[in-house]
């Protein structure tokens, strides 16, 4: 009887263990690719976090420069703005061709005034019939004279004139530097986001290209031992039926 | 130290265990290619156990590093009395003194031995409960080694005599050690690029804290500089003289009408009075309302000019000052915005590479505990093979 037993022991044992190996197997096998794919996915979502980050970093960046480009350009400006006097220009330029006369020059203006007031006080002193004619060909040849420091009047303006074209020289540089400046900013943020978000993406991408073939190399295995468990069931029957044929 | 060629044990005493300690760099005697397998071993030991020392700070406990250091380690499993060899128990029993009595002299700390002794496949509450006793005189080591080395090579009893639980029982220094170690290797294998990713990730944090200060202390600094220059150059910005050039273009009569020009006419005229007086009795005459209009706009005209040009030296400083100062906040604005963006690309370039490396350790490590889950499974799989071989072989006597 027990012979009979004990013949039984082996094919038993190796049906116990096929069967339990297999599920060990599989067990390892579901619980590493679980290990795996996860590991992979939390080291994408840890790629894909840091690089918003760095993202956000440069672009938070580019804009805090620009507000001080913007801050310190303006600020230039502001300086030399006062220096800026079209009217100077346009003062000058008109009596020099003519478009204003002389004579609606507020310094020649001025300076006629002078004359005839002077004239008039002198003229306090004469008596005569011919009194007013002298004192008014006088004061018309007093505004006609005045023309001669037409000059003088332009010379007096073109200083104010030159510095304003100085500063509005400066000026132009300076909005035309901001507006380069604000640019090479921009577009070197750009290309550096550009290149750590190329530098990142293709690890990504791999990493969800690992998780697929991890999964399918898992499914093969799971496949493998399925068979062989298939197969070693098989071998166990054999037996089974080998030994019950010799019976 | 005292162990024959054919793997007896010679004894486990201090000298052994601390050439053990000590990297097995002091096998004090031995049987020749014994010897220096026994060194081999132990320095291959002493990469294991650093790497599960320095687990935290950096390192990383590969596959291959565990394989080669447990390696020379098991090879006496296989051949316990193979020339050359020394018997496990020999082996345990020598790495045990030496960790006690490294711990004893201060040498290692008693948190590492304890983690050592449980990587050796003792359970950590018996090793740290060993420890303790040894550390204050109530076990002596000798005592302790020669209780540890029995518990894991599988009777419990003489860790019972000594007030330990004895858990550690039964942990045979067959294929059952093997498995522990492995065990245990790969837990710390796996551990470990964790503890690095969270090393990298507190260092990434501390760098990224440090250069993100750095910007804007630097944009301090050059705020600081920006306002220094511009405070040197201020006191040349003066626009009072460029206003008051303005206001006498615009008003002459603020000049021919001040007091100090009026008196110098008067003086003017008179002399010229004086002189046609002289020539006309007293009289009046055209001739000198004439010259008393040259005269009066002349004088007028050479004021103006005078009063305009006196202005502009102080015109001309102001205007410069200006220019310098308008170059400074160009400057300046240019070199804050460089240097927030230049620090900021710093601060990118170090993230991502540190979250490379972070995202390595990840992969590493999950690797590592991937291929520990399959090399226990396999283990047990031969396990159950071995049963099952055995079972056959038995039923086949009955055939």
């Amino acid at each position: 009887m027990l012979a009979e037993i004990m013949e039984w022991v082996g094919p038993i044992a190796s049906i116990w263990g096929a069967v339990q190996g297999a599920d060990i197997a599989k067990d390892a096998n579901s619980q590493a690719t679980q290990v795996s794919t996860g590991a992979t996915q939390r080291a994408n979502a840890l790629m894909m976090e840091w690089l918003e980050i760095n993202r956000s970093d440069i672009a938070e960046a580019v804009k805090s420069g620009t507000a001080d480009l913007d801050t310190g350009f303006t600020q230039a400006i502001e300086r030399i703005q006062p220096f800026v006097d079209t009217g100077a220009v346009n003062r000058a330029t008109d009596l020099a061709t003519g478009k204003t006369p002389a004579s609606a020059d507020p310094s020649i203006k001025a300076q006629t005034a002078q004359g005839a007031g002077a004239v008039n006080n002198l003229a306090t002193r004469m008596v005569g019939g011919k009194k007013d004619k002298i004192v008014d060909a006088a004061l018309e040849y007093g505004s006609n004279y005045a023309s001669t420091f037409l000059d003088a009047a332009i010379n007096r303006t073109l200083p104010r004139a030159t510095r304003s074209l100085e500063a509005s020289t400066n000026i132009s540089n300076i909005q035309s530097g901001l507006g380069r400046a604000k640019a090479d900013l921009g577009v070197g943020g750009a290309a550096k986001t550009s290149n750590i978000t190329g530098g990142v993406i293709p690890n990504v991408a791999a990493g969800m290209g690992d998780i697929n073939l991890t999964n399918t190399a898992s499914g093969i295995n799971r496949a493998n031992i399925n068979t062989n468990l298939t197969s070693d069931l098989l071998n166990v029957g054999n037996q089974a039926a080998a030994l019950f044929s010799r019976k | 130290m005292g162990i024959g060629a054919d793997g007896d044990a010679g004894g486990f005493g201090g000298e052994s265990g601390s050439a053990a300690a000590n990297e097995g760099a002091n096998s004090s005697s031995g049987g020749g290619g014994s010897e220096a397998q026994n060194a081999a071993i132990d320095a291959a030991l002493s990469g294991f156990f650093g790497e599960i020392d320095n687990a935290t700070t950096g390192n990383e406990a590969t596959d291959a590093m565990i394989d080669d250091a447990l390696s020379g380690f098991f090879d006496d499993v296989d051949n316990p009395t193979s020339s050359g060899n020394m018997s496990m128990t020999a082996k345990i029993g020598g790495v045990i003194a030496g960790l006690l009595s490294a711990a004893v002299t201060g040498s290692l700390s008693l948190g590492v031995t304890v983690g050592r002794l449980a990587a050796m496949g003792l359970q950590r509450v018996d090793a740290q409960a060993l420890v303790d006793k040894v550390s204050v005189g109530a076990v002596t080591p000798e005592q302790a080694t020669s209780a540890a080395t029995a518990a894991i090579s599988g009777d419990g009893s003489a860790l019972t005599s000594l007030g330990i639980s004895g858990g550690s029982e039964g942990g045979a220094y067959s294929a059952n050690i093997l498995s522990d170690a492995a065990s245990v290797a790969s837990s710390v294998a796996a551990t470990a690029p964790v503890s690095e990713e969270e090393l990298q990730r507190e260092w990434l944090n501390t760098n990224r804290s440090d250069i993100l200060s750095a910007i804007e202390q630097g944009t301090m600094d050059i705020d600081t500089g920006i306002n220094q220059a511009l405070a040197s150059l201020s006191p040349y910005a003066n626009l009072d003289a460029l206003n008051r050039e303005a206001a006498i273009l615009e008003d002459p009569t603020l000049i021919l009408d001040d007091p100090s020009f009026q008196f110098k006419l008067n003086q003017k005229l008179s002399d010229v009075n004086n002189a046609f007086s002289v020539v006309s009795g007293g009289g009046v005459t055209g001739n000198m309302l004439i010259a008393t209009e040259e005269e009066t706009q002349g004088l007028a005209s050479t004021e103006l000019n005078a009063a305009i040009t006196r202005l502009q030296p102080f015109i001309n400083l102001s205007n410069q000052a200006r220019t310098a100062m308008a170059n400074v906040d160009t400057q300046g604005a240019q070199a804050k915005a460089n240097t927030k963006v230049g620090g900021v690309t710093q601060l990118a370039g170090i993230t991502n590479s540190a979250a490379g490396n972070m995202a390595n350790s990840i992969n590493s490590g999950a690797n590592l505990q991937a291929n520990s889950i399959i090399a226990g499974a396999n283990q047990d799989v031969n396990r159950i093979s071995d049963i099952t071989n055995a079972a056959t072989q038995l039923s086949q006597l009955f055939v």
